[in-house]
């Protein structure tokens, strides 16, 4: 069941004026209760903008939005949205107020009315969810790495419990495992909570990893949208959307036009040396 | 043989700690040479940016020395020398642009510099046209593309004509179309012989250095050829680092009892490598 349903949505910024900018164009885009949508385009392909309909931040200049059975262009709905919707902004830690990491935590839920030990929990809970370990909750969020500061950031927007988070390049800037570690624990809350998931980045090597499908955007239309392995597989619409393929889908062309045929496109590195490997060694299974 | 005269970077025993800290980097010593392009890698929180800061004499070592081109970064005399000979690229380059149109960007550095409008103009020139800017010149900064304003900010750089570029993960925030173009300067500039310091999160672009200096708990955990490094999974696995992809299917396919030979870190070693086993 759609959770998200965008109908022939156009955004125009500043209408009527010099500086008038369309950043979107006829978008339509059904997504799914609880299935993980990983959204890629280059810059300014209007990325932000679409997500920023989605949480109540910007209404459609034309067209239909209606999230969680409620409808954008009601206005009282789309003021109310931001307690159901999540949306952790690229590098959220520089929106980190609070000197000690559990006030930050509390700030949202205490705004809707959570007290004491419900908050207490609350809080718990989402720093748990977000990998953030307890006793961290304490500490001044200056002396944290920058993993840590992303989790209790992202922890922050967790423990507002949203319906739908949408993430901005979670794992921009961070070490390799820090940004595994921090994807692979929003899958695993999404399994638990049914939570639906719209995760933005320019690494469609993790959109191979933890998203069900793929939408493009390019210049603000969108060009695609399927599972991702099949998105993954048509080089030219990567190209065409000024994205780099994985490494493994660049492999895979590149063995192709030496005249190697590997028999589909993996997509992570264990598979690429499975096929690779039933090719090498007669008897290894593929 | 490579020669005192050859390093220009050099850091000897270096400790630093910011006022009321603990220590953020410990007993470093390493160098740098004329003309080398080396990465610096190593898990969030183990001081690559203090680093970088003190390569360039931003901060001064709390004990041990880093020179600059035979000069003591500690010695305030000779502050405004060291800053023309290593430039200072930052993640966010929008921290970095002042001016209203590029070229007058690029041109704030070397002017302030008081040198004669000839010579401001001969730099601007080779400034934009070694980033690919000199066709936006007239642009405003702020209405460039993440990837161009990245340019510009090692172009303002370069017509300082350091003989050293330090970055701090300069293509962090960029997507990867602009990460590429940087890429691209970068590496143009270090075969024309800017030595090139590069802080970075992708083991891509590590890879393709020339030396790859590993960072843990402010201490230096290695510092050999990209091949070298890649080949430790050992070491890198606990510090949260990963193999680039060629390394991981490499280490993948030896895992699937394929002979695999050492140092295969880029694509186009992994592709001979095949090309050579398949037919």
């Amino acid at each position: 069941m759609p959770c998200i349903e965008i109908e022939n949505l156009t955004h125009t910024y500043f209408p009527g004026t010099p500086l008038e900018t369309t950043a979107l164009r006829d978008i339509s885009l059904l997504v799914d209760r609880g299935e993980t949508l990983a959204l890629a385009g280059a810059t300014g392909s209007g990325k932000s903008t679409l997500v920023r309909h989605l949480n109540g931040l910007l209404a459609p200049t034309s067209g239909r939005v209606r999230v969680l059975d409620g409808d954008l262009a009601d206005k009282n709905f789309r003021r109310r949205l931001w307690r159901r919707v999540g949306l952790v902004f690229q590098f959220p830690e520089r929106q980190i107020f609070s000197g000690m990491v559990y006030e930050d935590i509390a700030f949202g839920p205490r705004n809707t009315g959570l007290a004491g030990p419900a908050l207490r929990d609350r809080v718990s809970w989402a720093a748990e969810a977000a990998g953030l370990p307890e006793e961290l909750l304490y500490a001044d969020p200056a002396e944290l790495s920058g993993g840590m500061r992303r989790r209790a950031a992202i922890a922050g927007v967790l423990a507002m419990r949203p319906e739908i988070l949408i993430l901005d390049e979670p794992g921009a800037g961070l070490e390799p495992a820090a940004r595994e570690n921090i994807l692979r624990r929003i899958i695993e809350l999404q399994a638990e909570q049914g939570t639906t998931v719209i995760l933005i980045t320019h690494h469609l090597a993790d959109a191979a990893l933890y998203a069900d499908r793929l939408a493009l955007l390019e210049k603000g239309r969108l060009t695609a949208v399927g599972p991702v392995a099949e998105i993954l597989s048509r080089p030219d619409l990567l190209d065409t959307a000024g994205l780099e393929p994985p490494f493994t889908v660049e492999l895979t062309r590149r063995l192709a036009a030496a005249g190697i045929t590997l028999p589909e496109t993996p997509l992570v590195p264990i598979e690429a040396a499975k096929l690779i490997a039933s090719l090498l060694v007669p008897g290894v299974a593929s | 043989m490579t020669g005192f005269n050859d390093y220009l970077i050099q850091f000897e025993d270096v400790s630093f700690a910011y006022p009321g800290g603990g220590p953020v980097i410990q007993d470093f010593s390493a160098v740098v040479r004329r003309g080398e392009h080396i990465a610096l890698i190593g898990p969030n929180g183990s001081g690559k940016s203090t680093l970088a800061g003190l390569a360039a004499g931003l901060l001064r070592p709390s004990t041990g020395r880093v020179m600059v081109g035979g000069m003591d970064t500690a010695d305030q005399s000779v502050t405004g020398a060291i800053r023309r000979r290593v430039g200072l690229v930052l993640q966010n380059p929008d921290n970095q642009l002042v001016a209203a149109r590029v070229e007058e960007d690029v041109a704030f550095g070397p002017e302030n510099l008081n040198l004669p409008g000839a010579e401001v103009r001969r730099r601007v020139e080779y400034a934009l046209e070694a980033v690919g800017l000199d066709r936006l010149r007239d642009r405003p900064p702020h209405l460039l593309s993440g990837g161009e304003k990245q340019r510009l900010a090692i172009a303002g750089l370069l017509a300082l004509e350091p003989a050293c570029l330090v970055l701090d993960e300069p293509t962090s925030m960029l997507d990867p179309h602009g990460r590429r173009e940087v890429l691209r300067v970068l590496k143009n500039l270090a075969v024309k012989g800017t030595t090139v310091l590069q802080v970075t999160h992708h083991m891509e672009e590590a890879a393709a250095a020339g030396r790859v200096l590993v960072l843990a708990e402010g201490r230096l955990a290695a510092d050999a050829s990209p091949q070298t490094v890649f080949s430790r999974p050992e070491l890198l696995g606990p510090l949260g680092l990963a193999l680039p992809p060629a390394a991981e299917v490499a280490g993948c396919l030896a895992g699937q009892g394929v002979n695999v030979p050492a140092g295969i870190i880029n694509l186009e070693d992994l592709v001979r490598f095949l090309c050579r086993a398949l037919k």
